[in-house]
């Protein structure tokens, strides 16, 4: 009986599958007709349908950091943080906490939800964005030293990136123009660069859209079967 | 003994035959032996962490990711029973629960590709997994779980369609899938006759591809040099407007 269920769902989900696709493929190559409009209202349907996964996330989410909290691994209080600032940022989103009445949007500056997005949210983002920056600059430093010859030939590359878009026409030793030489053999340097990256780039940009139609035709036709 | 009609069968020359069965089921010398796939096969006592990028499921990369997870999980099932994936959305997180080659552990963390990132990266120093594999859509981010699965000792395969991430991921991992070669990857870790097919198609489409580019190309050159009296004109022409460039 289970498995005549799951061979049932199965199916219903290979069908419209292969209807949203139809429909999604057609309004895009047929632009401003009645099959491109199904099309926009099917990705309101997928956004609505997204959202609700988003309860499955949260519940994931929860559960791992309340199993952390609860065995105090290492590292359990970020966890409480984490847990404390969901269920914080849900209540107030969901309960429109702050707001005069329930027809006031989520993003009225009096709702709790807008003030914790301006107060917490967005400094504590642009604070990570800061420090990732460094965390990005000790990681290449850490790959750059581990694979170090293959950081030859960018190193390279960017050197002659570099001093062809550099301007450097100052006089040096009192002599004008003493950089001259090594400025137009960088710019050499990088159109040729330019010229071998144009023509990689394009191979690379062929393959993957050969890729991109392979992949979401197999999806489509329910060859690769992910779910 | 009775007269029995037996039709007569015209036996294959045996080179032909076997040609012909190796053309059937292998992949392109090239991409046969790819070092990531390599290393995707290969036995392994411990477990793995698959980062299917920081993108959503509607990310062709996400969708090649986890049909490569797929077609490893079907090859190597002992060696990816105890393997866990970090999803980058929700939708990722289903999708990954319900593939066929089950996985179990597919969690949550965040959307946001920087929250996603640092916990993939607490999760490898956390977890020391054996191999990290790292294949999907990603940005900058990336950098961070390949600097903490270096920092743990995990063998590191990586792999993205995006051209602004890809020579990071060739610095930072022990083998990396570039460009095309992430959507080729499933084919290559499943080597069942279809997805041979598959492949075949991709350089196929791809020498298509290229024969109309060159095709149009020349015909675009042999338009320009018919508007010019001789060969000489023409390739004086062009050396003057190559000087104007430079």
């Amino acid at each position: 009986m289970r498995h005549r269920t799951e061979a049932a769902v199965s199916t219903a989900a290979a069908i419209v599958t292969v209807a949203v696709g139809a429909v999604l493929v057609t309004g895009g190559l047929c632009p401003g007709g009645g099959v491109a409009h199904a099309g926009g209202t099917l990705s309101v349907w997928f956004d609505l349908l997204a959202a609700f996964a988003f309860i499955a996330g949260g519940q994931s989410l929860v559960e791992r950091h309340m199993r952390k909290i609860d065995a105090r691994d290492e590292g359990w209080r970020f966890s409480a943080v984490t847990v404390g600032a969901f269920w914080t940022t849900l209540c107030a989103g969901a309960f429109k906490l702050g707001a005069p009445s329930w027809e006031t949007p989520l993003t009225d500056p009096q709702t709790w939800f807008r003030r914790l997005t301006d107060t917490v949210y967005a400094p504590v983002q642009a604070a990570l964005a800061m420090l990732a920056a460094f965390a990005l600059v000790f990681a290449l430093h850490g790959a750059a030293r581990r694979r170090a010859r293959a950081l030859g030939p960018m190193l390279a590359c960017a050197a002659c990136v570099l001093a062809a878009s550099t301007p450097i026409d100052l006089p040096i030793a009192g002599r004008e123009g003493a950089l001259a030489p090594a400025c137009a053999l960088a710019g050499a340097a990088y159109d040729a660069l330019a010229a071998v990256g144009a023509g990689a780039q394009r191979a690379l940009i062929i393959g993957i859209a050969i890729g991109v139609v392979s992949v979401s035709l197999r999806v489509l036709l329910r060859l690769e079967k992910l779910s | 003994m009775k007269n029995a009609i037996v039709a007569p069968t015209v036996p294959e020359a045996p080179m032909l035959a076997a040609r012909r069965a190796a053309r059937r089921s292998a992949p392109a010398p090239a991409l046969r032996d790819h070092p990531a796939v390599a290393a995707l096969l290969s036995p392994r006592p411990h477990s793995a962490l698959w980062v299917p990028g920081s993108r959503d499921l509607d990310d062709p990369q996400t969708l090649a990711a986890l049909s490569l997870a797929v077609s490893a999980a079907r090859r190597r099932p002992d060696a990816s029973r105890a393997d866990s994936l970090l999803a980058p959305h929700p939708l990722v997180m289903l999708a990954a629960r319900g593939l066929p080659a089950a996985r179990a552990d597919a969690a949550f963390c965040s959307s946001d590709p920087w929250g996603f990132a640092a916990a993939a990266a607490r999760r490898v120093r956390d977890e020391r997994p054996a191999l990290c594999i790292a294949v999907g859509g990603f940005g900058a981010e990336a950098l961070l779980v390949a600097d903490a699965a270096g920092a743990a000792r995990a063998s590191l395969v990586c792999g993205t369609a995006d051209l602004a991430q890809a020579p990071a991921f060739i610095l930072a991992s022990d083998a990396a899938l570039v460009g095309e070669e992430i959507y080729a990857a499933p084919a290559l870790a499943a080597m069942e006759p279809r997805a041979t097919a598959w492949l075949r198609g991709h350089d196929a489409l791809r020498a298509l591809a290229i024969a109309t580019i060159a095709i149009a190309g020349l015909a675009d050159v042999l338009a320009a040099l018919a508007r010019f009296p001789s060969l000489g004109a023409f390739l004086g022409k062009l050396a003057a407007l190559l000087r104007s460039d430079s």
